[in-house]
């Protein structure tokens, strides 16, 4: 009899313990998956805002009329040239955000894509919520016309394509994201006489 | 039981130690991306703070050459190399950030981020400017303007880099296509209720560009060197070009009585610059070619000035549209630049002039502006520097009075070529910056 209870306990025992090894997998599991999903999409943000940040700085290398650096400036597009291998021949380098990517339903996540010289685009960052510029003057002012163009505004939220486990209450679910804004982008080649 | 448990509490501990471990390196992974960020951006900062030192060092000095290494800044270090060929300096910025993180990304440790910022600073020629004065207000000896202020406004326009050593005086809305700058701000005037000037490339005050006399020394160095002074005895000389690339050289204009024949422009001023000291120059005709055709005073005070004859001056192959073309001129006359009054010309008139215009101490102006009639208009293809603003007519509410209109586009080549010996600045300039 005494055994019996002993086995019932123990199966009763690593029961509990199964289950207790299970709910702290999972817990560990969604965890890790919040924290990976959460350094990608800050991993992916860094290396994109660093291309962007790279090729805004050098806006109107080696052309001859700075003027002429900044070919388009709309909200989510920009061209810009530079000569982007010091080799005295001007290129031109555009960064924009495809369309809505077709497959995620509930909101619009996209691709921010670098074209050098009209050839294939890159995507550079997967995810991408947010990829908004603005242009302004040299008195701050904000402004469309290309010549008149001193600084720019770029914001870029790059977000996870599935939802991870909230970090501090894993019942609630949601998307991971960064946001990253860089407020007084410019170029010096843009800036001097000429 | 007991040894069941023992094994279950083991088993949990390895399983939770491993996933504790996981997910240890993934926060050191966040924060390796947040220290390769900072290091990247801290390292990119001290390599632009040395550039704009040594930057600022070659532009107030043009004679400093000396590389500054090992400079302590902002918990790093920079070195700042001037790097001299010709008109051009380089200045390269290497920076170094002590740092010491294990980079999950790289598989090693980091132990310095460096970065490297190249600044290129250059004296410039002055045919980059489209219009460029000493001051805004008109110079013609004999003019009864002759003081008074050039005023631009709605309406005028200036295609090209504009500069003023004095000040603007604008009056309305008028339009700079291009970069604006002066050494000091504008003066202003309310025209029709409107007190907007039209910066379109933007403007910069506080900037002087001086002008020194040893450019035409080296004009007159230049010519007399290689053969290309035509006259140093008080006598003007007429240049007649042809557009088979040759001239016709006519001393004194009037009879040839010194010389008079027809020349190759390659032979007649094989280094580019033919000059006359102590005389003036009469052009004409279509060049063909690159030369700088200059007038200087000698010991003659009045003379040293460039008359610009029949319908002006024009390259062979247009450059207004074909960007490309080769034939360049530079016209620089010690003292003025005018245009020769020709009463048969009307208002239908188009006097061209396609070089560069440059006027020491005195100015681009038609000869007896005030005076003439509706001689129509001047279409300047390059760009004009002179002392003050020369006029070309008078204008009143109901628009010309006397004397010509003036249309003046910048010649884009000139940007980053200028005729054979044309005049240069004593300062640098910054003409590119590689950041990266």
């Amino acid at each position: 009899m005494a055994v019996i209870l002993d086995m019932i306990g123990s199966v009763l025992i690593s029961g509990y313990v199964i289950l207790l090894i299970l709910r702290i997998n999972f817990n560990m599991s969604s965890a890790s998956d919040s924290a990976t999903t959460n350094l990608g999409i800050q991993e992916s943000l860094v290396d994109a805002m660093s291309s962007v940040e790279s090729d805004f700085r050098l806006a109107g290398f080696n052309v001859p009329d700075p003027k002429n650096s900044i070919a388009i400036a709309d909200s989510q597009r920009i061209r810009i040239r530079v000569d982007l291998d010091n080799n005295n021949t001007v290129d031109s380098v555009e960064w924009y955000v495809g369309a809505p990517l077709a497959k995620y339903t509930d909101r619009q996540v996209r691709i921010l894509y670098r074209r050098v010289n009209n050839g294939t685009p890159l995507g550079i960052a997967y995810g991408v919520t947010t990829f908004k510029l603005k242009y302004f003057d040299q008195d701050g002012i904000q402004t469309s016309v290309l010549s008149m163009i001193s600084v720019i505004e770029v914001s870029i939220a790059v977000s996870s394509t599935y939802k991870i486990a909230d970090q501090i209450d894993p019942t609630q679910q949601g998307y991971a994201s960064a946001f990253w804004r860089q407020t007084r982008l410019s170029s010096r080649n843009i800036k001097r006489h000429g | 039981m007991g040894k069941s448990m023992i094994i279950y509490v083991v088993g949990v501990s390895a399983i939770v130690g491993y996933a504790l471990l996981t997910m240890g390196r993934t926060s050191a992974s966040s924060m390796d991306t947040y220290a390769e960020y900072y290091s990247r951006t801290m390292a990119h900062n001290l390599a632009i703070a040395g550039a704009n030192i040594g930057t600022q060092r070659c532009l107030n000095d043009t004679s400093y050459n000396t590389n500054t290494l090992n400079t302590a800044f902002a918990g790093g270090s920079f070195d700042v190399y001037v790097i001299k060929s010709g008109d051009t300096t380089r200045i390269r910025s290497i920076s170094h950030l002590p740092i010491h993180f294990y980079s999950f990304r790289q598989s090693r440790w980091i132990n310095e981020a460096r970065d490297t910022v190249e600044a290129v600073i250059k004296i410039v020629s002055f045919s980059k400017y489209s219009w460029f004065t000493d001051q805004e207000k008109n110079g013609y000896v004999g003019s009864p303007f002759r003081g008074g202020d050039d005023w631009k406004i709605t309406g005028d326009s200036v295609w090209g880099l504009a500069h003023t050593n004095g000040r603007f005086n604008l009056g309305g809305r008028p339009y700079f296509h291009d970069k604006v700058t002066a050494t000091n701000s504008p003066q202003l005037m309310t025209v029709g209720g409107v007190r907007a000037p039209i910066y379109n490339g933007g403007y910069q005050w506080g900037v002087t560009v001086p002008r020194s006399a040893a450019n035409l020394t080296n004009l007159l160095t230049t010519a007399s060197g290689s053969g290309g002074l035509l006259n140093n005895t008080g006598n003007d000389v007429a240049l007649t070009f042809i557009n088979d690339g040759r001239v016709a050289v006519k001393i004194p204009p009037t009879t040839g009585s010194i010389r008079n024949d027809t020349a190759n422009i390659t032979s007649l001023a094989p280094s580019g610059v033919v000059a006359v000291s102590g005389g003036d120059i009469r052009i004409k005709g279509t060049y063909r070619g690159r030369i700088t055709v200059v007038a200087l005073k000698g010991s003659n005070a009045n003379k040293g000035n460039v008359w610009l004859d029949g319908n002006g001056i024009a390259a062979f192959d247009n450059p207004r549209s074909n960007s490309a073309s080769t034939d360049m001129m530079g016209i620089v006359a010690e003292r003025n630049a005018f245009i020769t009054r020709d009463n048969s010309r009307s208002e239908q008139s188009v006097f061209n002039i396609q070089a560069a215009v440059y006027c020491h101490e005195g100015e681009l102006t038609a000869q007896d502006f005030w005076n003439i009639g509706k001689h129509g208009r001047v279409s300047l293809f390059g760009g004009v520097t002179q002392k003050t603003a020369g006029s070309l007519g008078t204008f009143g509410g109901s628009g010309k009075l006397t004397g010509m209109d003036y249309s003046i586009r910048h010649d884009p080549r000139f940007l980053t070529a200028a005729p054979p010996g044309y005049p240069k600045a004593t300062k640098y300039e910054l003409v590119s910056w590689y950041e990266k």
